[in-house]
């Protein structure tokens, strides 16, 4: 039903928001000047519009008054655009018929003189624009009812178990040749000292044997292509040149493998075999073959024994790589973090010193499955004095700023640990601030205090070897500040442990670009609400989890996992999504087939094709489509015009900014 | 490629041993340059002490007058140095600071507007002339003798950031490598020698000059090498005060690199002045004579530089 | 030992006139400084500590320490500083008020005030001028320096005549502009 120019009957409402914009704007005289304005109805204000009591005005008027736009000055449409179209399409009235005018973050939030002029012109433009706003028909697409986890450590597990749970498919996908993460590298785990494998290996052994999950090692996720709920994933499984479906673990090819390499699970402390499982209790227990350490694959041929040895013929030299397409509805990236190389802070002696160490490299000797049995050894010989110095590239502006968050509290594990495996060790610790704020924190600080460790508050400059006393001979030395007696100390010990800061993966850029998430300025990626929406971001359907997202302990990434697996099972559950409106339409009559919108096009959205006409033209899949306008701008005829923000809505705002008629 | 050069005002003076040695070093590796007109002395570790604006106005003037010739400014004195590159970055990231300066410099009949080159001698000879070519004039390898590289304090920030490593640098080890001497692990190579301290708080600065020395002994050098005039004056002249401060005696003979370099090209001690180094060098020139014959130009090429 | 009371500031703490002045408000006591420092053993309040008194407001107590006079202007302490605190000029700007006060020892106001008075003379350091003005009204100081001075002298490392800049009335000129804008007497 056409509607003319004088049926249009435009509300406006401007909110105070308590005083956020009160206080700097004048409400009376912005909605006063409001209702001046052509075509405008009514025109009110009230404290939260957003409110019950505020959604209820416009609801009535809408019903009472005939409105056919709403206009709502308030804050940005990122935090309220939804509310009020839920209000307009509740009053029976598009929601697209709505336009939210940003009078908070873009005008009383910024200025101090000025900013009623400014609200007033801002409201001007959105209801010159209203005028020309047309109802818009949303679609809803199925959701497909599966997850593809990616990043088989806790944070991978706990979301790929709760969702199976929850009786959907789940996909995870791991690089590693077997699932368990950063977390299965631990000995024991604070607050409580449970044993780290102890409490991850039934949720591994788990995840094997769950009917709803298909566990995929050894693989990577390649492309991700279409949308929430509508996600087409391919995944690369490298081949392991050993049969999983053949394969019993009974570990006699690593038994008999001559070629030797050092260990990635161990740090390079220790050395695994060509053909290996990272540990003993690997899931899938199935061995992969490094094609860069195998000497049947480097010399064609030669050796064997592995081949030789397996009774059940498990060893395939002839596997290949292998792509996957999987469809899902939802993803959930746990993909963690990487310790940080403190090699580059020189002056603390790493890779100088053999007995300076990271935590890690720590985790695998204190670990019974570790290079050296469970023994705070360095080449043989155990210290009896300990450092442990804090802060190692982290809370330091010329590495990472931030605070990594674990590691005064593994610090005092650590502390506990040394002084049960080593009689009458003497452990220091070299700190800033304690943090330990989570529950049972602080009564396990107050513990390693008792256990006789000496904590020493002092950011050290140098690790040394240069003696200056006799007591330093042989030793290496902490050259600090003990901040608290305002003295220079030298403190000589046998070992030192360094706490490297969690960092972004290496490869953090390239997943972002895969799932098409963004980098925090940290690294890490970006999370949708810092406060209010943890797990989501802005690519909506994919969901950030764990250390991925920043440093956090064991306690917080499941907490994370079970949020994004809520998230998932949510968002499937509904069933199905309903895609934005607001998207590129082409006037085939305009356009010429040129293909500009298909190169510019980020989501693959514009399609140049016959469709048996005599030349090509250019068709949007309103599935991908965003609505950024990057088509619209590259289309040199002007077919493309984006619904929602035509040229005529656009520049009747523009008029109404500048008072200059367009 | 041609030079401006800063000598310093320890050149005439206290440090003429390093100013005789550098001149007669380049003028071997065939570098030209000539000395930046008018120059004057770039406050040293002092102006700090007074004027904050002078501090950095003093060596800006130095700056500016080698923009007016355009070529690149070279210093032999790592104190020159800091005080040239810190005038340099400080006045480039604050236009405030630019303003102030530049009124002060107006004074003086100049200005000084941020285009200024600025090059430390060790950069020049290992980077410009590089080591093949220092390697190729050694006609007496140091074979056998055993050296501890005194990089100095002027480190990190600004000096060895330029064109080494800010924690960790190597250029000079390389450079001495080149030479065929054998460098010692020294972890005191970028501790402070106490600079002025060892004239206005003697206890202190022997002390720190003590350190060092004990460090070099540790090591097992036959000498210790430096690349600033006021690390040549300071664990020179106080071996004596240090060895009461540490209990021991001290007699270790401490070169500035120019001077070893030109040993190494056989240049004639007497026109590397040092006949004017307060402990005497002569015991290292028997241990280069008997040096063995591995020529440096081997030990280059087995990737020692 | 008596309590210190911290009395309300009216005026936010200015050690340096100049924008890249106040950078000790973002120091958090991590002490890196002052291990850094090869110096702070001798010191009464150590770089940290001085730190800490600038934060508080108490910048006369560290002026009357000394601290500053023993930086010998390393820069290890800013290079590592995690929070991007120029503590060498904080250093440096305590100190300066340090000989600027009655808290100076003397011997090293004169030592610095010597040296610079050759360079506004000549514009360059003039050593022999140097040696008169600092070692006369003290000549007991000399003797520390006998054996160093005899060395100088006998292998011509004392310049008697060496030449100062063309104009020393500009570098002169520059000294007192400086005073003029830093509003010192």
């Amino acid at each position: 039903m056409a509607e003319s120019k004088n049926d249009v009957k435009i509300g406006v409402y401007v909110c105070h928001c308590g005083s956020n914009i009160a206080g700097t704007v004048d409400v009376e005289d912005l909605t006063a000047f409001a209702q001046e304005q052509g075509s405008v109805a009514v025109a009110r204000n009230y404290k939260f519009m957003c409110s019950e009591p505020g959604q209820a005005l416009i609801k009535k008027d809408i019903e009472e008054l005939g409105l056919n736009r709403v206009v709502v000055a308030s804050c940005s449409p990122r935090m309220h655009e939804p509310t009020f179209r839920r209000v307009c399409e509740d009053a029976n009235l598009n929601p697209y018929q709505l336009d939210m005018c940003n009078i908070r973050e873009q005008c009383s939030w910024v200025h101090k003189n000025g900013a009623t002029a400014k609200a007033k012109a801002l409201v001007s433009a959105a209801i010159a624009r209203a005028f020309y706003l047309e109802a818009l028909e949303t679609r809803e697409v199925p959701v497909t009812s599966a997850v593809l986890v990616v990043g088989g450590g806790i944070a991978g597990i706990q979301a790929a178990l709760k969702v199976a749970d929850g009786g959907r498919k789940v996909y995870l996908v791991e690089r590693e040749p077997s699932i368990g993460g950063h977390m299965i590298q631990l000995d024991k785990t604070f607050p409580t000292l449970d044993c780290s494998a102890c409490i991850s290996t039934p949720k591994m052994a788990a995840v094997k044997s769950h009917p709803d999950i298909e566990l995929m090692t050894y693989s990577e996720v390649v492309d991700v292509q279409g949308f929430v709920g509508n996600f087409r994933v391919t995944i690369r499984r490298k081949p392991r040149y050993v049969d999983e479906s053949l394969c019993t673990g009974c570990g006699i090819c690593q038994e008999k493998c001559p070629w030797k390499a050092e260990s990635e699970f161990d740090c390079g402390l220790g050395q695994r075999k060509a053909i290996y499982t990272p540990f003993p209790q690997a899931v899938p227990n199935v061995p992969v073959i490094d094609p860069e350490h195998c000497v049947y694959i480097l010399k064609d041929g030669k050796c064997g024994a592995c081949l030789k040895f397996c009774e059940r013929g498990a060893v395939d030299f002839s596997q290949t790589e292998k792509m996957v397409e999987i469809e899902v509805g939802a993803i959930i990236v746990a993909t963690g973090y990487d310790l940080m190389d403190p090699s580059a802070i020189t002056r603390l002696g790493y890779k100088r010193f053999p007995n300076v160490i990271t935590s890690l490299e720590f985790e695998r000797l204190c670990s019974a499955t570790g290079p050296t049995g469970g023994h705070i050894t360095v080449n043989g010989k155990e210290p009896k004095s300990v450092a442990i110095i804090h802060c190692v590239g982290s809370r330091d502006e010329k590495y990472h700023t931030y605070c990594s968050r674990v590691c005064c509290m593994y610090a005092l594990k650590f502390a506990h640990l040394i002084g049960e495996k080593i009689e009458g060790a003497q452990v220091y610790q070299f700190y800033i601030d304690m943090r330990c704020y989570g529950k049972g924190f602080e009564d396990f600080y107050q513990r390693a205090s008792s256990e006789g460790v000496t904590f020493v508050r002092g950011r050290p400059a140098q690790v040394t070897d240069f003696a200056m006393s006799p007591e330093e001979k042989g030793k290496l030395v902490v050259v600090c500040e003990n901040t608290l007696l305002g003295r220079p100390m030298r403190v000589p010990v046998d070992m030192v442990i360094l706490c490297p800061a969690m960092e972004a993966r290496a490869d953090a850029k390239e997943v972002a670009r895969l799932f098409n998430l963004s980098q925090s300025a940290d690294g890490f990626l970006l999370e949708r609400h810092a406060k209010l929406e943890p797990v989501a971001t802005a690519n909506d359907g994919v969901f950030i989890v764990g250390c991925v997202q920043g440093p956090k302990d064991i306690p917080d990434t499941v907490a994370q996992a079970l949020a994004g697996a809520a998230e998932a099972l949510s968002l499937i559950d509904r069933g199905s999504v309903k895609l934005e409106a607001a998207t590129a339409t082409v006037n085939e009559a305009l356009c010429h087939g040129c293909g500009r919108c298909e190169e510019i096009c980020e989501f693959h959205a514009p399609m140049v094709r016959l469709n048996g006409r005599l030349i090509p033209v250019s068709s949007i899949n309103e599935a991908l489509c965003k609505g950024c306008g990057a088509c619209a701008v590259a289309c040199p005829t002007g077919a493309i015009s984006i619904r929602h923000f035509t040229l005529q809505q656009i520049l009747a705002e523009v008029e109404a900014l500048s008072g200059v008629p367009v | 490629m041609s030079y401006l050069y800063y000598p310093g005002c320890s050149g005439t003076g206290t440090g003429r041993e390093c100013e005789e040695s550098i001149q007669a070093v380049m003028r071997t590796l065939g570098v030209k340059w000539t000395e930046l007109e008018d120059w004057n002395c770039c406050g040293a570790a002092v102006a700090t002490g007074t004027s904050y604006l002078l501090s950095l106005a003093l060596p800006a003037r130095n700056l500016a007058l080698s923009e007016k010739v355009g070529s690149d400014l070279v210093t032999g004195c790592s104190r020159c140095y800091l005080n040239l590159i810190r005038a340099q970055h400080y006045i480039q990231h604050n236009a405030n600071l630019k303003e102030n300066v530049n009124a002060v410099l107006a004074e003086a009949g100049i200005q000084y507007s941020g285009t200024a080159q600025l090059r430390h001698l060790l950069d020049v000879i290992i980077n410009d002339v590089g080591l093949d070519t220092v390697a190729e004039k050694v006609t007496r390898p140091l074979d056998g003798l055993q050296v501890a590289a005194y990089y100095g304090c002027c480190q990190g920030m600004w000096t060895y950031a330029q064109f080494d490593s800010t924690e960790d640098p190597t250029c000079f080890d390389r450079l001495l490598a080149a030479l065929g001497a054998e460098v010692v692990y020294y972890p005191l190579k970028q501790a402070c020698c106490g600079g002025t301290l060892s004239m206005s708080k003697r206890s202190v600065g022997a002390s720190l000059i003590g350190d060092l020395l004990l460090a070099a002994i540790a090591a097992e050098a036959d000498c210790i090498v430096t690349a600033c005039p006021l690390c040549m004056f300071n664990l020179n002249s106080f071996q004596n005060e240090a060895g009461r401060a540490k209990g021991t005696k001290f007699n270790i003979p401490v070169l500035f690199v120019t001077q070893l370099i030109g040993l190494a090209f056989g240049l004639p001690p007497k026109t590397l002045g040092l006949q004017r180094n307060i402990v005497p060098p002569e015991p290292l020139y028997r241990k280069i004579a008997a040096g063995t014959a591995v020529s440096s130009a081997e030990a280059v090429a087995s990737g020692l530089k | 030992m008596a309590v210190q009371a911290l009395a309300p500031r009216s005026e936010p703490v200015r050690v340096m006139k100049d924008p890249l002045g106040n950078s000790f408000e973002f120091c958090y006591q991590c002490g890196l400084c002052t291990a850094s420092c090869r110096t702070a053993f001798a010191m009464k309040y150590t770089p940290r500590q001085v730190m800490n008194l600038l934060q508080l407001g108490c910048e006369d107590e560290a002026v009357a320490s000394g601290s500053g006079l023993l930086c010998t202007a390393c820069y290890s302490c800013t290079f590592r500083c995690p929070r991007g605190v120029a503590v060498t000029d904080m250093m440096a700007a305590v100190q300066r008020r340090n000989l600027a006060s009655k808290h100076a020892d003397s011997d090293i106001r004169r030592f610095y005030r010597s040296f610079m008075r050759t360079i506004e003379r000549h514009g360059r350091f003039h050593e022999v001028e140097f040696m008169t003005r600092y070692f006369l009204p003290n000549p007991l100081l000399l003797r520390a320096e006998f054996g160093v001075g005899l060395h100088l002298l006998t292998k011509g490392k004392i310049s008697l005549n060496a030449p100062g800049v063309k104009n020393p009335k500009a570098i002169a000129a520059m000294f007192r502009k400086a005073e003029e804008i830093e509003g010192r007497p």
